[in-house]
């Protein structure tokens, strides 16, 4: 928590109250996206709290060949448009990055980091709590 | 080889051996132990399920409520992943959990074949279980289904990447569940047959080695535990994973 970073977020928000009360919404939203992102962890680990709590081992193996796995596929695809394009390598060098996306994309979603394939909503609202000092209920209200 | 009675390989155990050769055309079609041990999954399954209801008692007897608990943690699990409308789906995600379990269990026993080691076997189950996605959700929703790959509240500029990234985490989801129970199937028993090949080779070394073959042995005992744990919680595990995918051709767009 240092200080010039709160003012600074203050200060981008014309209509934000006086500097105490900003502390205390501060830390009142802090602890309602603490209080979302547990909900939203223990609501994605759907066999993850399974497996953790017999062997890490398990959860290990799950993990890697979660990441493993997007990066090979995103390896495979670019290696095929390749192939029918002709156009090495570029197309593995990308494809290759995005399956590395795809990999961290998979593990955060196997952990419940992040919400399912076409499952916006709890993500939004965790969009606009991150956002510092641009609440549109305050100021529509 | 002269080394043969004291070394131990312990890929042997997952080698595939015809029982009986059948050639049709360019193609190797025999019959091998891999065939035998799925054929011995699915009669020890069907057997199991059909004797064990068989009587059909109210009051179920010890054998029909293993059966029924079995339904029930199956038909909990989809309507919990899937809602009431995955319940058209509970044939194939029972046989899927069944086959795997069985096989994974057959495999423990000593000298028989480990069906669910086998990368191909485990890449056609899931492959069978992302096609009934692609299949029933094109079905069910045409072309509404793409928008799984299209999250909402993603600006318009990131869209082409966010869909590359989301397609290529769609088709690694067969690979990964069939690399999973393939790479714990295998290294689990890679590792008991290293261990027990331990107390071989220390038993042949006089008094001594013999006396420290004991710990090995421990840790085989160990591991022997380790691993039906890990065969039950494997077929858990391909079974729910198969549940949550399913609900994504149920319902693309929450």
């Amino acid at each position: 928590m240092s200080d010039p970073q709160e003012t600074a977020g203050k200060a981008a928000s014309p209509d934000r109250h006086t500097p105490k009360t900003g502390e205390g919404a501060l830390d009142d939203r802090l602890a309602r996206l603490n209080e979302k992102l547990d909900a939203k962890t223990v609501h994605g680990t759907v066999d993850g709290d399974n497996i953790r709590g017999k062997s890490g081992m398990g959860e290990a193996l799950r993990l890697s060949s979660e990441f493993v796995a997007a990066i090979l596929v995103g390896a495979g695809l670019g290696w095929a448009l390749d192939y029918a394009f002709g156009t090495s390598p570029f197309g593995m060098i990308g494809f290759l990055m995005l399956g590395f996306a795809a990999g961290i994309l998979n593990i955060m979603r196997a952990t419940g980091r992040v919400s399912d394939f076409g499952e916006p909503v709890q993500g939004e609202h965790l969009k606009s709590d991150f956002t510092i000092g641009s609440d549109d209920e305050d100021k529509s209200a | 080889m002269a080394t043969d009675s004291t070394t131990v390989d312990p890929i042997h155990q997952f080698a595939i051996q015809p029982i009986i050769p059948i050639r049709v055309g360019d193609y190797d079609l025999s019959f091998t132990n891999a065939s035998l041990f799925m054929l011995a999954t699915v009669v020890v399954a069907s057997l199991f399920l059909y004797l064990t209801t068989a009587s059909r008692g109210l009051l179920p007897s010890r054998m029909q409520s293993v059966t029924e608990m079995a339904y029930e943690f199956v038909a909990s699990m989809l309507r919990d992943a899937a809602g009431t409308g995955g319940m058209r789906f509970f044939p194939f995600v029972f046989a899927l959990f069944v086959f795997v379990l069985v096989a994974n269990l057959l495999g423990m026993i000593p000298f028989f074949f480990t069906v669910t080691a086998q990368i191909i076997v485990t890449f056609a189950l899931s492959m069978m279980v992302i096609l009934t996605v692609v299949v029933y959700g094109f079905m069910k929703h045409g072309f509404g289904f793409l928008k799984l790959f299209v999250p909402e509240g993603v600006p318009m500029i990131l869209v082409p990447l966010v869909v590359a990234i989301e397609i290529i985490s769609f088709l690694s989801r067969p690979v990964s569940l069939s690399v999973r129970l393939f790479a714990n199937m295998l290294a689990g028993h890679i590792t008991l047959k290293v261990f027990a090949g331990f107390i071989i080779s220390l038993g042949s070394l006089g008094a001594i080695g013999i006396a420290s073959a004991i710990l090995p042995l421990v840790m085989v005992v160990a591991l022997t535990g380790l691993e039906f744990l890990v065969a039950f919680l494997q077929a858990y595990v391909f079974a729910v994973l198969t549940c949550m995918y399913l609900n994504d051709a149920l319902h693309p767009s929450h």
